[in-house]
């Protein structure tokens, strides 16, 4: 399997598709009389040459997700499809202004207990209840907030609201469950540190944005061992409240039982005085004391390759120039053939992949590139993304983005998200896009006309503004003894990291 | 890649609680066969003279067609001393060809197609891409191109660098991954020398560097005709036009003498041609240690296991989930909930038109004794194989079969090819032969009993072909990491 990064784009809403880009054909053999003039007389194939024209373009409406805003400030995003399985959410928004940031991995860990049994079905029954209808609960917390989600079939909509709504509301959080589930947790943490991909990850974030921004949203280890089920009940009696959540439905259901069921079973989520949703301001561009590039390296004693991770920050989800972000990373990094793959993958062979993403959050931007290179290519590696960069983002660079690689990028956005409709579970994703970023209803349409609409010369702008290559982060986990002197010698000071932010000691056992 | 658990699904649809599962489990209820209508694909299917075959299923509820073509050639078909060969090559069919050039991917993109990939599973290689309906006949001429005129554009520079490119593939996945080494091992102990499946599906990095310019003209001539292909397409198309494009792209492409194609396991299909050999090649039991760069020990048990599609292969689906798919089930309840000597636990089949692979494998805890993981493994395999499931766990396991089985047929393409529609009637028509095979299948799995379970645990799973892989970590080195790099 080739290695391949899919471009996540958050948004909903009606749109009419625009057109695609034309293929790149300058390249072509067909564009090129010559050639198919020598070859025709050879080639009995040669009708193949040409390039086949694209057929009637296909439009698309994109349908209007709808809000009903409950009595206690829940917010139900819906959208009815001919699907055959359901998919619900509940979203809790929560971040560095809501909750305590010398507390990592606190929202996660009480995001983990709420599947461990509620008032009503303590422990075990509440698994058992939930895969009774074929299904579980799945639960992601990032920077932004935490959802809850599940797949069911069309006549179980009842009961799986019913558990939803459960679990949202009613946890138990039993001391001895709480002493068990932690001490998982600390290990699947563990187990994610094993990866030298994550660890780089980590170490680069954490080093890029600082303590609270940067932290890990999974935690330390060590520090997750210190929570008491006590700071549990205060961080969900915080931020789970329902005019900080959403609900979000998609799929076969009757949208008139649909609002019964959900006052039924959300109704009595008691607002709390002076606890209605946080009207979050979106914090300016996170800012960091980098002043020049540098690398931090975690030693892997005889690693047969080196995760390396470069970042820099960028404008938050929420400051205006969101499209054109987004369309500059993925030109850049974002697609199989981008600059940065084509260069390290397809005419290095340094590695099996290399992309880069906008990871774009309430509180700050970065853009991040991973990739995993062979353990003698680590310096050259390095050496080539600091070049990609600079060619990208140089006022003088001789080579700016080009149309045809911006359109390719513009495609992929744009078809990406008509992709998006073709999945329940695709589309609730969007949806809880729309309450986390505050988006209007008709975000998809409006995404979709600003990225056909992006300017070439206005990306190049943003290239120049934007992207700091003289400003990086970069973590390598690798084998320290064989990749040190090269990296040495490519002039940016070089720090050894033994440790996490939180003191968390960081001994990768050798190969 | 491993065959999804999508392999199977159960007529319970409607029916949400246990008992009423049970119920149905026992026999099926009147309301079965409209159930089962529920998630069809309608298709058709069709050979060209070439013996290129074609299965269309129009759906038209947004403006996108699935592309999705499997050869019958996977690691099975690999030349001696050639591990890896058939994924290297799955590499190369993006190197370009004679008419497109090297543009696969940048017209692609520049279309606006998504999940544009390939993938290399035992016994065939699928190449898929979804694109705007506007765009089939490119995603034809594209496809059709490289698999005629594949040859005139690879060279020894394209070759070089993709099996540069695989064996970073190799290191990421397997040498610098947790418990990658662990699968590799495991691999070679259930699949000894001589077993195509021998150094898995990715290869020995001794094979893949002695793979020449020579084994691909071969292997390209052997495999890669019309004759040993199968073209899907899934989503918004005109059926004429689409069959008018097929032909006018891949028609006049040659075909061969077509190759032996699996045949289906006699369980399920009891005709002279199926297969009464298995199993072939049974490994002695072993238990092997591995260390690696974790922190937390893993162990890991398997069988060889009778083929795809085989009563016993749906069985065991039905007992993976049983053993490990959520909280309730029994891996999980005793190794992680009660005796918390787990952190997490798995369970699955890969499962093969040959000889497929039962694992069932638990990852330990910080600090917590090792012996005691393998043990309370091996005790709680050991008391499933003994006693059987009951009826309640193998209704809610095909439940849950059930609901991801819908969920998946949504898509059009699934990420690896074989899943979604188009993935579906592939796997349908690979391993059975027929592409409108789904109804009967699911009715087979509606059926899979308590009992049947038992009996296959009974028959497959036992003491005497058992490979079990433990998974240590490594002893740190005295000196401190950083000093150590810093003293170069």
């Amino acid at each position: 399997m080739r290695a391949r990064i899919a471009t996540t784009l958050s948004a909903v809403a009606l749109a009419l598709l625009p057109s695609c880009a034309p293929v790149n054909s300058a390249k072509s053999p067909a564009q090129e009389p010559a050639a198919i003039g020598e070859a025709a007389p050879k080639d009995p194939a040669a009708w193949r040459l040409a390039i086949p024209t694209p057929g009637v373009k296909s439009t698309l409406s994109f349908p209007t997700p709808h809000l009903l805003t409950l009595e206690n400030g829940l917010r139900l995003y819906s959208l009815p499809t001919q699907a055959s399985t359901l998919s619900l959410s509940v979203v809790i928004r929560h971040d560095v202004q809501t909750l305590p940031n010398d507390k990592p991995g606190l929202a996660a860990l009480t995001a983990r207990l709420l599947t461990e049994g509620t008032t009503v079905h303590p422990d075990l029954k509440l698994a058992e209840a939930i895969e009774a209808l074929g299904t579980d609960f799945t639960v992601d917390t990032g920077r932004d907030g935490t959802t809850i989600s599940i797949e069911a079939l069309p006549a179980d909509l009842d009961a799986a609201l019913k558990l939803l709504a459960e679990v949202a509301i009613k946890p138990a959080f039993s001391p001895k469950t709480f002493d068990r589930v932690r001490a998982q947790w600390v290990d699947n943490v563990r187990e994610s540190l094993q990866d030298p991909r994550s660890l780089s990850s980590i170490i680069g974030f954490e080093a890029l944005l600082g303590k609270g921004l940067g932290t890990p949203v999974h935690g330390y280890p060590d520090a997750l061992l210190r929570y008491t089920v006590q700071d549990i009940v205060r961080c969900h009696s915080t931020v789970y409240l329902p005019g900080n959540a959403s609900l979000n439905v998609v799929g076969d259901f009757d949208p008139t039982t649909l609002t019964k069921l959900v006052q039924k079973h959300f109704g009595e989520w008691r607002k709390r005085a002076g606890a209605q949703r946080p009207i979050l301001p979106t914090l300016p561009a996170a800012t960091t004391t980098t002043t020049t590039t540098h690398v931090l390296l975690l030693d892997r004693p005889r690693s047969p390759q080196s995760a390396i991770f470069v970042a820099h920050t960028l404008p938050a989800r929420g400051a205006p120039g969101y499209a054109e972000r987004e369309l500059l990373v993925t030109a850049f990094g974002g697609l199989f053939t981008s600059r940065l793959n084509q260069n390290l993958r397809e005419s290095k062979a340094y590695t099996y992949g290399a992309f880069g993403n906008y990871l774009a959050t309430r509180h700050f931007g970065a853009l991040a590139i991973s990739t995993s290179v062979e353990t003698k290519f680590t310096a050259d590696a390095v050496r080539e993304i600091v070049r990609e960069l600079s060619d990208l983002g140089l006022p003088t660079t001789p080579r700016p983005l080009v149309s045809d690689e911006v359109d390719r990028a513009r495609a992929d956005i744009v078809h990406s998200l008509v992709e998006h409709l073709g999945h329940t579970n695709r589309i609730s994703a969007d949806l809880v896009q729309l309450f986390v970023h505050d988006l209007p209803l008709d975000q998809l349409a409006k995404l979709t006309a600003e990225i056909q609409a992006v300017p070439l010369d206005a990306l190049r702008r943003t290239a120049t503004e934007l992207i700091k290559p003289t400003t990086l982060t970069i973590a390598i986990v690798g084998d320290a003894a064989s990749i040190r002197p090269a990296l040495n010698a490519l002039g940016y000071p070089v720090k050894d990291v033994q440790k996490l932010g939180d003191g968390e000691s960081l001994q990768p056992s050798p190969m | 890649m491993s065959a999804s658990r999508l392999l199977v699904a159960v007529l319970v649809l409607g029916f949400s609680s246990p008992n009423r599962v049970a119920s149905a489990a026992d026999g099926p209820p009147a309301s079965v066969n409209p159930q089962v209508t529920l998630v069809s694909i309608p298709a058709e299917k069709l050979t060209l003279q070439n013996g290129l075959e074609v299965i269309l299923h129009q759906d038209k509820s947004l403006p996108r067609v699935a592309i999705n073509i499997w050869y019958r050639v996977g690691p099975v078909n690999q030349p001696e001393g050639r591990s890896g060969f058939a994924h290297l090559f799955e590499h190369l069919m993006f190197e370009g060809s004679k008419h497109v050039g090297h543009q696969f991917d940048h017209l692609l993109e520049a279309a606006g197609a998504t999940n544009v990939n390939g993938t290399t599973s035992w016994d065939r290689t699928n190449f898929f891409e979804t694109v705007p309906s506007e765009y089939l006949e490119l995603g034809l001429w594209l496809e059709s191109d490289r698999m005629g005129f594949l040859l005139d554009a690879v060279n020894q520079e394209r070759l070089d660098v993709q099996r540069e490119v695989v064996l970073n593939e190799r290191r990421q996945s397997y040498e610098n991954a947790p418990y990658g080494a662990s699968y590799l091992t495991l691999m070679n102990a259930i699949f000894p020398v001589g077993h195509p499946f021998h150094d898995g599906a990715i290869g020995s990095e001794r094979d893949v560097k002695r793979a020449t310019l020579r084994d691909v003209k071969q292997f390209f001539k052997a495999f890669y005709s019309p004759s040993n292909a199968t073209l899907t397409l899934a989503g918004d198309f005109d059926t004429q036009r689409a069959k008018a494009l097929i032909i006018r792209y891949f028609g006049p492409l040659p075909g061969q003498v077509p190759l032996a194609r699996p045949a289906p396991p006699c369980s399920l299909v009891p005709e002279p041609s199926c297969r009464k050999d298995f199993p072939v090649r049974l490994p002695p039991p072993q238990a092997l240690t591995v260390r690696e760069s974790v922190s937390l020990p893993q162990v890991a048990v398997a069988w060889v296991t009778p083929a795809a599609f085989s009563d016993a292969d749906l069985a065991l689906d039905v007992a993976s989930a049983i053993l490990a798919d959520g909280k309730t089930s029994r891996l999980y309840r005793t190794l992680v909930t009660e005796e918390r000597v787990a952190s997490s636990v798995s369970a699955w089949v890969d499962s093969t038109a040959t000889d497929s692979m039962f694992q069932a494998s638990a990852v330990g805890t910080a600090g917590g004794d090792p012996g005691k993981l393998e043990g309370l493994l091996q005790r709680e395999l050991d008391h499933f194989r003994k006693d059987g499931p009951t009826e309640t766990e193998v209704a809610r396991a095909k439940h849950k079969l059930l609901l991801s089985t819908l969920s998946d047929l949504q898509n059009l393409n699934g990420s690896g090819g074989d899943s979604g529609r188009a993935g579906t009637l592939q796997r349908l028509n690979h391993y059975l032969g027929n592409p409108a095979h789904l109804q009967a299948w699911l009715t087979r799995m509606s059926k899979v009993s308590a009992n049947d379970v038992h009996t296959t645990l009974q028959k497959y799973l036992g003491p005497e072909h058992r490979v079990l892989v433990r998974t240590l970590p490594n002893a740190p080195d005295k000196t401190p990491p950083a000093a150590k790099g810093a003293a170069q």
